[in-house]
């Protein structure tokens, strides 16, 4: 009886909360029964970029706390009822948020103990192969005779904006209101990670600019600023993270989602993966086949987060709550 | 060493935003409950004094996240000063950096420049001391340029244990392995300075220090003629004392 009970309490919660929870658990036995989990390498880098919004929507909630000429929430009310509107937009946010976050970190620390422990073979070589029979021998070769400051500058600014695609677009959402669109997003956005975590824990790859590192006859060129980018993203990589190009795969995931939601943005968002998946080879980062794989992920991921999304028994309550 | 490494720059990210955020949120909080106690009456006493006392915490919290980030920066800067051997300057703003919050790092830079300054025994003092409110454990900062001193003030046993911690930590590596070899060159130990040095066996040779390594395990192989060529690749005008007697002392070897 309490067990079906608690099945059903499961049922009823939002997926997401679910599976942060259940990622979670599996993680810690993990850690306290195997020899495999060690080391956590956090991605600090890509949780602070989730965290940013959720300090942006602190600070708006509280200034607008400050700026409201209404009369005090709960003025009638007693203090604890005061206390209770006070504290109620914080903890909105943090249960919106705080899963997705739980989520990256497990993600994050799930690559970065089964990394080349899986596959202990980098896979550098069929990548580079494949890559050879399209094109004849490496785009990262074709491209270095037209190596340019400016065009160094330019990819690795849209290359390192990528951290930004994903937090900013969430919070537009989120300050929309469309609870549905952001929620959407994040699901995806995960979805697409653990995919990728699978692939890159399956096939590990360092990246033809490493790989390739002693038959490049030229540098980037990149100027100061750029310079101080590029160490920033490699410093937060964990490595062998190439296949499929994450860095592609989400700005399009994103750009599906706007082409539902905000429309306008649909051509410059696909503008933006243009870009990216040029500043991913120019910048010696991927391979070209691992550009077109994140063509195929995204898409997989989108589809298979609204399959998620639709049966989850949680989900078609919410929705059917919504609706009525 | 606080800003510069992608960790730090997250932690300090994190650290700062956490306790402005913070203070903004008691900020509010009493000025909402200030606002609710003028226009209420209900529990209005206790209103006040709750909007007191969150005031005093939002200033308390204020206060000392100034003193906290005024330290950070003052070390920040120290720092710099340090490493472009304005030695005076940096412990000045070490010193004031520890005054506002007191850190081990900046106990730890206080004390590196007073080591540089001639102020060996307070210098180690100060370097105990960071190490004590770091539980044991001294900074590879710390360690390298502790293990540089005791290397330009000829005292290779106190140098050798700091620079081969020092080589534990990316930044740090090159600089000290170079250092490090030199000193088990001395001491004989040639076989640790080829392993030491095999790592960086495709790295073009151009400082003074990497060449002299180089010219030595040169000699060692049996290869004379190269191991002067490669000593004579470094101008002897532009050599300290410290140097020029190194240099000539490898030279002798070679020659004799």
């Amino acid at each position: 009886m309490m067990l079906r009970r608690f099945y059903e309490f499961v049922l009823r919660c939002r997926l997401e909360n679910v599976m942060a929870v259940g990622v979670s658990v599996c993680l810690l036995a993990l850690f306290f029964t195997t020899r495999l989990f060690r080391q956590f390498e956090f991605g600090l880098w890509d949780l602070l970029f989730i965290l940013l919004p959720v300090g942006v929507l602190v600070v708006k909630a509280l200034i607008g706390m400050l700026a409201s000429g209404q009369n005090e929430v709960g003025a009638d009310g007693g203090i604890l009822d005061f206390f209770a509107d006070f504290f109620r937009p914080f903890a909105g946010i943090v249960r919106d948020w705080f899963p997705f976050f739980l989520l990256t970190a497990c993600y994050y620390s799930l690559f970065s103990n089964l990394v080349l422990r899986i596959n202990t073979r980098p896979a550098d070589e069929t990548l580079s192969r494949i890559d050879a029979w399209m094109f004849g021998t490496q785009a990262a070769f074709i491209l270095e005779p037209h190596i340019h400051p400016w065009i160094t500058d330019l990819l690795e600014t849209v290359y390192f904006s990528f951290v930004l695609c994903l937090p900013v677009t969430a919070l537009y959402f989120y300050l929309k209101k469309e609870k549905a669109a952001f929620r959407r997003l994040m699901m995806g956005y995960l979805t697409l990670m653990l995919m990728g975590i699978t692939s890159y824990v399956l096939v590990p790859a360092i990246g033809p600019e490493m790989y390739f590192a002693d038959r490049f006859t030229r540098g980037l060129q990149g100027q100061a600023i750029t310079r101080q980018m590029v160490h920033f993203i490699y410093s937060a990589r964990v490595g062998h993270d190439c296949f499929p190009s994450l860095h592609v795969g989400i700005p399009l995931l994103i750009s599906f989602y706007l082409r539902q939601y905000v429309k306008k943005a649909f051509v410059p968002a696909l503008i933006y993966v243009a870009l990216m998946c040029c500043a991913t080879i120019y910048l010696r980062a991927h391979y070209v086949i691992d550009v077109i794989a994140s063509f195929a992920y995204a898409p997989a991921a989108y589809w298979l987060n609204d399959l998620l999304l639709r049966h989850w028994p949680g989900e078609r309550l919410l929705y059917t709550n919504s609706t009525n | 060493m606080l800003i510069g490494s992608y960790t730090q720059w997250v932690k300090l990210l994190l650290m700062e935003g956490g306790k402005y955020l913070l203070l903004l949120v008691f900020a509010v909080l009493a000025a909402r409950l200030w606002r609710r106690a003028r226009a209420s009456a209900r529990d209005r006493g206790l209103t006040f004094g709750m909007a007191g006392l969150a005031g005093v915490i939002a200033a308390v919290i204020g206060y000392l996240s100034v003193r906290h980030s005024l330290s950070l920066l003052y070390l920040e800067y120290g720092v710099r000063a340090y490493e472009v051997n304005h030695l005076a300057a940096a412990l000045s703003l070490s010193q004031t950096s520890n005054s506002y919050w007191k850190t081990a790092d900046a106990t730890g830079q206080e004390g590196l420049c007073l080591l540089f300054l001639g102020q060996p025994e307070l210098g180690r003092d100060m370097l105990d001391r960071a190490r004590t409110m770091r539980k044991g454990v001294a900074s590879a900062y710390e360690q390298f340029y502790s293990g540089l001193y005791y290397f330009y003030d000829e005292q290779p046993d106190p140098a050798t244990p700091r620079l081969e911690a020092a080589t534990e930590n990316d930044h740090y590596r090159w600089q000290a392995t170079k250092l490090l070899a030199i000193i088990y060159l001395e001491k004989g130990r040639t076989a640790d300075a080829t392993r030491i040095m095999e790592p960086f066996g495709e790295m073009p040779a151009s400082e003074g220090d990497h060449l002299f390594v180089l010219a030595w395990l040169k000699l060692i192989e049996g290869k004379p003629s190269e191991a002067e060529a490669l000593l004579n690749r470094v101008p002897a005008e532009g050599l300290s004392p410290f140097w020029k007697a190194r240099f000539e002392k490898l030279r002798s070897r070679i020659r004799a």
